[in-house]
């Protein structure tokens, strides 16, 4: 067993002994994932033909083909493969952001419980309406709530505690989670129960331009603010004393990235439902490869992220003749990747 | 840049102060050290002057400037402190460890610049460990880390240097390169305020000692009048013997300070002092 790890790190220490390989990997990954993203799926399309499709949208020449084809790649296929890059990205860098806020490597996106939000309003959407406009909305706000509601019951005397602030995150997980349970009990099992289970599980097939449009904004612009404010994590990761005493405005920094963070996070959830681990795996994946210094962590977490979504909601579509729900898949793939890590724990963190 | 302080309390809850009553002053390139028995509030004094904790009154001046009108970026230009113990999580390259020491000269949205890194750089040849730029600072010995922590505080280019038990944790070499660099600082004008366990270093490096018993100095000044065998009893509430020794590199006699029970060569109860 030992010698097996041994090779795998002897392969870690040599790529990453190589800047410009992991460089011209992490920008080609999510690119080349988007591209085979469009070309899969139950409906058997060449791949000259969706690249002609598509370069026919984007150059003015003409390209004749079926407009069921043409659907299928403008209309299904694309805003999948954009929506799966934006909620991997969006999932991995705050998971990323969140682990070096909390200076633990075990958080995840969800630590403030804004998944288990926004799966409450969703599940209470689709109980009371099942309007995917509503539930969409229900779930981004709830999702929202959730925290604020986290980041509101941690607020001591003099300031936030950041374990209070993990504590109060796991009692709102809790209570959105059994509230989750309990409009499941009351809910109708041949048609409303389905639905919102088959939601919790996650999934992007039903993804078209308009949740696109709408939920663009809260991921992206989270997202150039994190970019931009990456270098501060570093610092901010120190813990809050050392922060302080290096000029940090250590409340208004972490005020900052939570809000960027649960943003970013409820917009993913209300497009994708429940994708679990990729907030957990995703930094770790990207701190093997160009260690934990947050300037290179955080561009490299979002192309792994974004690659990574794009490669299992492939996948999904391949493995079965039926769609498997993705957050199962990216369990199924996560949580034994993560239990690696565990036992490999040097290689990631202390 | 003069450091004074005047009249500080601080409490964590309301019911028990920390700090009662603290003022001194110290002037540009002095040393001065703060003694005193564990939690006599020592860190929390130093805490307050590195603008991590606010006191409940009284009040900091830098140079005549009040410390709480200066913005936390700028107090932190002005101000460096180095504390007691740092957990770090990440394994971070040494020299991104002493990077992070430019935070306050970098706005929100910037990134360390070249003329960072050689300031960060520099200060690591400074302490003499540029060597150890790319090795994860989680891998260093204490000494090492120490050592590290005190070059990214360099790379933060205060006029203030406030150590929490710097000496702390290491061996007689490490303490001795950590007190070098410090005295070396205090000459090219830094203030310093450092906090010790060891009274000889005390009177060996420091220009200003003060002693601090529960909360509030009970002596300030000059080290050979203020550290006796009086006040180091009532500050450690043990017998404590002041010896001079002749220094075998110089005129000045040295003074050192030795528990009574440890000259006494008595046997303590469990074996923790032998007869030399």
């Amino acid at each position: 067993m030992v010698s097996r790890y041994q090779v795998l790190e002897d392969i870690l220490e040599e790529v990453r002994g190589r800047k410009s390989l992991v460089a011209t990997a992490l920008i080609l990954a999510p690119i080349l994932s988007f591209l085979l993203s469009l070309l899969v799926g139950r409906y058997q399309i060449s791949p000259q033909i969706v690249f002609s499709v598509l370069i026919s949208k984007i150059l003015p020449f003409h390209y004749d083909v079926p407009k069921q084809v043409e659907i299928v790649i403008i209309q299904v296929r694309l805003p999948r493969a954009i929506a799966a890059a934006l909620v991997g990205a969006a999932l991995a860098l705050s998971g990323t952001s969140f682990q070096g806020l909390f200076r633990n490597p075990l958080v995840s996106s969800q630590i403030l419980g804004v998944a288990s939000g926004a799966g409450f309003g969703a599940a209470l959407a689709l109980l009371l309406s099942g309007d995917p406009v509503i539930v969409q909305v229900s779930a981004f706000g709830f999702g929202i709530v959730a925290v604020a509601i986290s980041y509101a019951l941690s607020r001591t005397y003099r300031e936030t505690s950041l374990l209070t602030l993990v504590l109060a995150g796991i009692v709102v997980g809790a209570l959105f989670s059994a509230l989750i349970s309990l409009i499941k009990y009351v809910a109708d099992p041949y048609e409303k129960l389905p639905s919102i289970t088959f939601w919790l599980m996650g999934s992007l097939s039903a993804v078209s331009f308009r949740e696109l449009t709408w939920n663009f904004i809260p991921i992206v612009v989270p997202c150039i603010i994190l970019v931009l404010a990456r270098w501060r994590l570093n610092v901010l990761s120190l813990g809050e004393e050392e922060a302080k005493a290096l000029g940090i405005d250590v409340e208004r920094m972490r005020m900052l990235v939570i809000s960027c963070c649960t943003l970013m996070t409820a917009a993913a959830v209300s497009i994708a439902g429940m994708v679990g681990w990729v907030g957990l795996v995703i930094p770790h994946i990207g701190r093997m490869l160009v260690g934990p210094d947050h300037k290179v962590l955080v561009p490299a977490s979002i192309a792994i992220g974004a690659a990574y979504l794009l490669i299992v909601d492939s996948m999904v579509r391949i493995v079965s003749t039926f769609e498997m729900p993705l957050g199962v898949l990216t369990a199924i793939i996560g949580a034994p990747f993560f239990a690696y890590l565990l036992r490999k724990r040097t290689v990631s963190w202390r | 840049m003069r450091l004074e302080v005047r009249g500080l309390h601080f409490s964590y809850t309301p019911e028990r102060e920390v700090l009662k009553d603290i003022s001194f002053d110290v002037e540009r390139g002095d040393i001065f050290c703060v003694l005193g028995p564990n939690g006599c509030g020592k860190t929390t004094l130093l805490k307050c002057l590195g603008g991590i904790l606010k006191p409940n009154k009284g009040s900091i001046l830098l140079d005549g400037v009040e410390a709480s009108t200066i913005s936390r970026a700028e107090y932190a230009k002005l101000v460096g402190y180095v504390p007691q113990e740092h957990g770090l999580v990440f394994p971070y390259k040494t020299i991104d460890v002493v990077l992070m020491g430019r935070a306050p000269h970098l706005g929100i949205f910037s990134t360390p610049s070249e003329k960072d890194y050689r300031i960060a750089e520099e200060a690591l040849r400074e302490v003499g460990i540029y060597h150890l730029k790319d090795r994860p600072y989680v891998e260093l010995s204490g000494g090492e880390r120490q050592l590290v922590i005190i070059a990214r505080v360099l790379a933060q280019q205060p006029e203030i240097l406030l150590l929490d038990e710097p000496t702390s944790h290491l061996d007689i070499k490490n303490q001795m390169a950590i007190l070098r660099i410090v005295t070396k600082l205090a000459e090219q004008g830094m203030t310093i305020v450092m906090s010790t366990h060891f009274p000889r270093h005390a009177l060996l490096f420091s220009s200003k000692v003060g002693i601090m018993v529960g909360g509030r100095f009970i002596a300030i000044g000059n080290p050979e009048e203020v550290v006796t065998e009086e006040r180091l009893k009532k500050a450690y509430d043990i017998d404590i013997k002041i010896l001079t020794v002749k220094n075998p590199l110089g005129d000045r006699a040295i003074k050192v300070c030795i528990p009574v029970e440890a000259l006494s060569g008595r046997q303590l109860v469990g074996g923790a002092w032998s007869r030399v």
